[in-house]
């Protein structure tokens, strides 16, 4: 497992007044506790429909995949080590296998309908494509988890940068700071989210 | 990396803000036209860029409401159907080898058993009444570092003949570098949190639980690290754990 936090430590959550780490959701999944696999929905449950939405490009078939797969995984959660690897990259792991599921069961049932074949554009996303697709999705839940733990002017200022697009004069002027200060904090944010990127989910 | 005063290359300011889709000043402009080093960091930080703020504003998409409650209502209330699982066994060395909660449960049963009592059910254990001569283990548990899952120590849940005992023996801790370590019960989603006293690095301590405490409720021991600041809540810097 590479961990998706940075040397400074490891990253925790505040969860409802007590820190989980992501190991601890980890073990705490393999061991059954129900609790964490609320934890993990609320984690990551972002990942798993968006993976979920690029693989079947379709919402209602999307939130049925992300359903069997949370499900297929807590029912197989003996199978899950967490000391061989993060809870995320499972979920992802198993996300794909019930995408694949999804597109079979389409094509036996259209078969046995006589459809013959899908139409084109119906079928599953090629996996090349979807490839790309599921590293852009990674990339963008480690950002915007790395975001959260920014410190608190940091995150403002690159929210402004990032969603209003603001230049950095702007941004010192509504903020009243130096340039300077908006200047360096922009580029050491960006440098930290960038080494989180780096870290990233592994998945194979 | 840094770059020196006088380093012709552009500066990481100037590249962060490139990345942004800024314009950055003029000699790093001109520089970046010949020099592939200096365009291959702007690219690098473009990518960070573009997956915070993806060109598909929906390429992130939150699960709709009501999923969460579907996934719960088919996980938790069809445990039977935990043989239906679609992925194939896996090599052996993917099994994880034991439920901790089962290993607890032989413990519990075996001194329940030792000392005549009958075992009607899970809340039994924690109900049983009749004082003893000697502690009776409840349940057992190793504490382990939460981010490297370092064996610390152990904790025990006791009965007594003066009332139930937490026995935690954690001989691993560090120095608390200027702070203290405070034990902890909790709850399982660890919302509710009872502190029940402070223990010294190599000392093994037993806590007396007060009397009205449900402790099968409190299967959660935690430590934490303390400072001396008079804030009586948990730091949120927990350096073991265990669960009952």
């Amino acid at each position: 497992m590479r961990p998706r936090h940075g040397p400074e430590g490891r990253s925790v959550d505040r969860v409802a007044g007590v820190l989980w780490s992501e190991d601890e959701v980890g073990r705490a999944f393999a061991m059954g506790i129900e609790e964490a696999l609320e934890e993990a929905y609320r984690r990551w449950s972002t990942l798993v429909y968006s993976l979920a939405r690029q693989g079947c490009r379709n919402d209602a078939d999307a939130a049925d995949v992300a359903q069997a797969a949370f499900v297929s995984a807590w029912r197989g959660r003996h199978r899950f080590d967490p000391a061989r690897g993060a809870l995320p990259a499972w979920l992802v792991t198993i996300t794909r296998r019930r995408i694949a599921d999804h597109w079979s069961e389409r094509s036996r049932r259209s078969g046995a309908a006589g459809v013959g074949q899908d139409l084109i554009g119906a079928g599953p996303v090629e996996p090349g494509v979807f490839d790309h697709q599921l590293d852009r999705v990674l990339d963008s839940v480690v950002i915007a988890d790395a975001m959260k733990d920014l410190g608190e002017r940091q995150r403002h200022i690159l929210g402004l940068a990032f969603f209003e697009g603001m230049t950095h004069a702007e941004i010192a002027e509504r903020l009243d700071l130096p340039l300077g200060t908006v200047k360096s904090d922009i580029r050491r944010s960006l440098e930290r989210l960038r080494e989180r990127m780096k870290g990233g989910i592994d998945v194979d | 990396m840094s770059i020196d005063y006088g380093d012709p290359h552009c500066d990481d300011d100037d590249v962060s803000l490139l990345a942004l889709g800024e314009s950055a000043a003029s000699e790093c402009a001109d520089h970046l036209r010949t020099c592939p080093d200096c365009t291959r960091r702007v690219l690098d930080m473009r990518a960070v860029v573009d997956a915070a703020r993806p060109t598909d504003a929906d390429l992130l998409a939150p699960a709709p409401i009501g999923l969460w409650e579907r996934i719960a209502a088919e996980a938790f209330e069809a445990s039977d159907a935990a043989d239906q699982d679609p992925d194939p066994p896996q090599q052996p060395g993917m099994v994880v080898p034991l439920v901790r909660r089962r290993r607890w449960t032989a413990i519990v049963a075996s001194a329940a058993a030792a000392s005549g009592l009958i075992i009607g059910g899970a809340a039994v254990w924690f109900a049983v009444s009749g004082a003893q001569d000697r502690p009776v283990t409840v349940a057992a548990a190793q504490l382990v570092r939460p981010d490297t899952d370092a064996v610390m120590g152990s904790a025990t849940l006791q009965r007594t003949a003066a009332g139930m005992a937490l026995a935690v023996q954690a001989p691993q801790l560090p120095a608390p570098d200027g702070g203290y370590y405070e034990v902890w019960m909790a709850t399982p989603d660890t919302v509710t949190m009872v502190a029940v006293g402070t223990i010294n690095p190599g000392e093994s301590a037993v806590f007396a639980l007060p009397a009205a405490m449900d402790t099968g409720a409190f299967p959660v021991v935690d430590i934490s690290l303390e400072q001396f600041d008079g804030n009586t809540g948990h730091s949120s810097v927990s350096v073991a754990r265990a669960v009952f």
